[in-house]
């Protein structure tokens, strides 16, 4: 009965953040933000998409990831909610598989919004390659969502979080970032996603994804343990 | 440098290891100058080779000490075990530091570059920042035993990270041409193979020497901290 | 390039891991004299406990 648990965790997180929109609009905002410092540093109306895209948008995600992965934890923090979480009879791996799984819809969501705002800032015309880019988009930000999580929990409970999580994310989740990329380029130019070397690199985020979740499973009791 | 109040077996064979250190050092020294064959493409910068590639073996070894001994310490709560994983990850990091400094100036007069994103590069300075990001998190938790706790899932982490790191940099990278096929140790000659040994042999007693001072060393820290916490708790 | 400007590389190399070494030294022997310095001052406050 491990899932279901998980499950109540993740839809627990959903509706705080439905109620109060703590998180959701400054990922937003922060994320269009970043793309209008991009455009002043690459000019958008004279570069391609195809080349700056995949780059500007990752970069662009996982800084935005940042606030959902700190914000998760922090919420618990203040509240005192940990000793409750952790006296409820859950265990641990399930908390971490529930806020992995809040994390990952809210970066989602906030990319569902920016990936098109994004083309259109480019001039660039994206509906031809919307279905392979979705799987793209899932697959690598799962691999974001589950670094993101372990480490937001425990850089939350250390006195420079806020710059801690981005050194251990950026560091540990360079395999997605460069997959992630990739992927995104190749499907932009319209590319096949399941062939050749893009086959390649999705199976390998995807192996990541497998390996962090994981790890963060395994390891999460250490991290939330009193 | 006497350790020997709280670590008797380390600071018994600490003399030992440094001789042996020291004489490993001058014999590899003497050999890469002396010895080995002048490399016929690179030339004499070639010799920089015998104490940089060793230390990029030594500090993954050295990673790989505090990963098991994170685990340790995970499955035993004993600090012991945390102490050694502390010691390992600076002594790893100061050997990941030689490569990623002897590295370039063995680069720029042979390929002209400073730098180059090459994946055995790249993974090294993504190790740097990695294993930073460990003590990092040491400093910035202030209960023990969250510290200890925190280091440890990262020493794991991390360390399962790096195959995947270097694996995803080379594919990336594998799509453009080798820059760098000679720095991978195919073209020692029988006169460069044993100081290449030598190196790792020093590399790896210097390593062994510097975990006999900074593991008592660490416990010592430790122990002071533990007694100060003491006390602050029967005096307020 | 020449080989004196190259030979200036390999001595550099060189001299950067004696200075990264002696430097990790310096700084592991600040640490022992700190701890050191510490449990003498425990054994001066202790000593000075058990005489009053």
């Amino acid at each position: 009965m491990r899932s279901p648990k998980a499950l109540a965790i993740f839809r627990k997180d959903l509706r705080i953040e439905w109620r109060n929109l703590d998180t959701l609009p400054a990922m937003f905002f922060f994320s269009l933000l970043v793309l209008v410092i991009f455009n002043f540093g690459f000019d958008f109306v004279n570069a391609d998409f195809r080349d700056l895209g995949p780059g500007v948008l990752w970069v662009t995600f996982s800084f935005s990831g940042v606030l959902s992965f700190g914000h998760s934890f922090a919420l618990e923090r203040d509240g005192d909610c940990i000793q409750g979480l952790m006296l409820a009879p859950i265990d641990p791996g399930s908390i971490y598989l529930g806020k992995m799984l809040a994390n990952l819809t809210s970066m989602l969501i906030v990319e569902g919004v920016v990936l098109p705002l994004c083309a259109v800032l480019f001039n660039h015309d994206i509906s031809s390659a919307a279905g392979p880019l979705a799987v793209v988009m899932l697959v690598h930000t799962v691999g974001f969502a589950a670094v993101g999580t372990l480490f937001g929990a425990m850089t939350a409970r250390t006195r420079r979080g806020d710059v801690l999580l981005p050194i251990l994310l950026f560091s540990l989740s360079v395999p997605v970032m460069i997959s992630a990329v990739k992927c995104t380029g190749a499907v932009l130019a319209g590319g096949p996603l399941f062939a050749g070397l893009t086959r390649a690199w999705v199976t390998m985020a995807a192996v990541f994804d497998a390996i962090i979740v994981t790890a963060g499973f395994l390891t999460f009791e250490y991290v939330i343990e009193e | 440098m006497s350790t020997s109040s709280w670590s008797p077996v380390a600071s018994a064979i600490q003399p030992a290891l440094t001789i042996v250190t020291a004489g490993l050092a001058i014999a590899t020294l003497y050999g890469a100058f002396f010895h080995a064959a002048r490399e016929k493409v690179m030339g004499d910068i070639q010799r920089i080779f015998y104490f940089h590639a060793p230390a990029g073996i030594v500090c993954f070894l050295a990673f790989t000490v505090t990963f098991a001994a994170s685990i340790g310490y995970l499955a035993t709560r004993k600090k012991i075990w945390d102490i050694v994983a502390h010691a390992s990850t600076e002594i790893g990091l100061l050997f990941t530091s030689v490569v990623l400094l002897t590295g370039p100036l063995w680069a720029r007069p042979v390929w002209g570059v400073y730098w180059t994103w090459e994946a055995r590069l790249t993974t090294t300075l993504i190790l740097w920042l990695i294993y930073m990001g460990y003590l990092l998190v040491r400093r910035y938790t202030d209960d023990p035993d969250q510290q200890a706790r925190f280091a440890a899932v990262v020493g794991i982490v991390g360390f399962i990270d790096v195959p995947i790191v270097y694996w995803s940099i080379k594919f990336w990278r594998g799509l453009h041409p080798l820059v760098l096929k000679a720095s991978g140790g195919e073209g020692l000659d029988d006169t460069m193979k044993p100081v290449f040994m030598g190196g790792i042999m020093t590399y790896l007693a210097l390593y062994a020497c510097l975990m006999a001072i900074r593991v008592p060393l660490g416990r010592a820290e430790d122990d002071l901290k533990s007694f100060r916490h003491l006390e602050e708790e029967s005096h307020g | 390039m020449d080989e004196a400007q190259k030979f200036q590389y390999l001595f550099w190399a060189y001299n950067i891991i004696w200075i990264l070494f002696a430097g990790y030294l310096l700084m592991l022997g600040v640490r022992l004299r700190r701890v050191h310095r510490q449990i003498a001052r425990l054994r001066g406050s202790m000593g000075k406990e058990e005489r009053t």
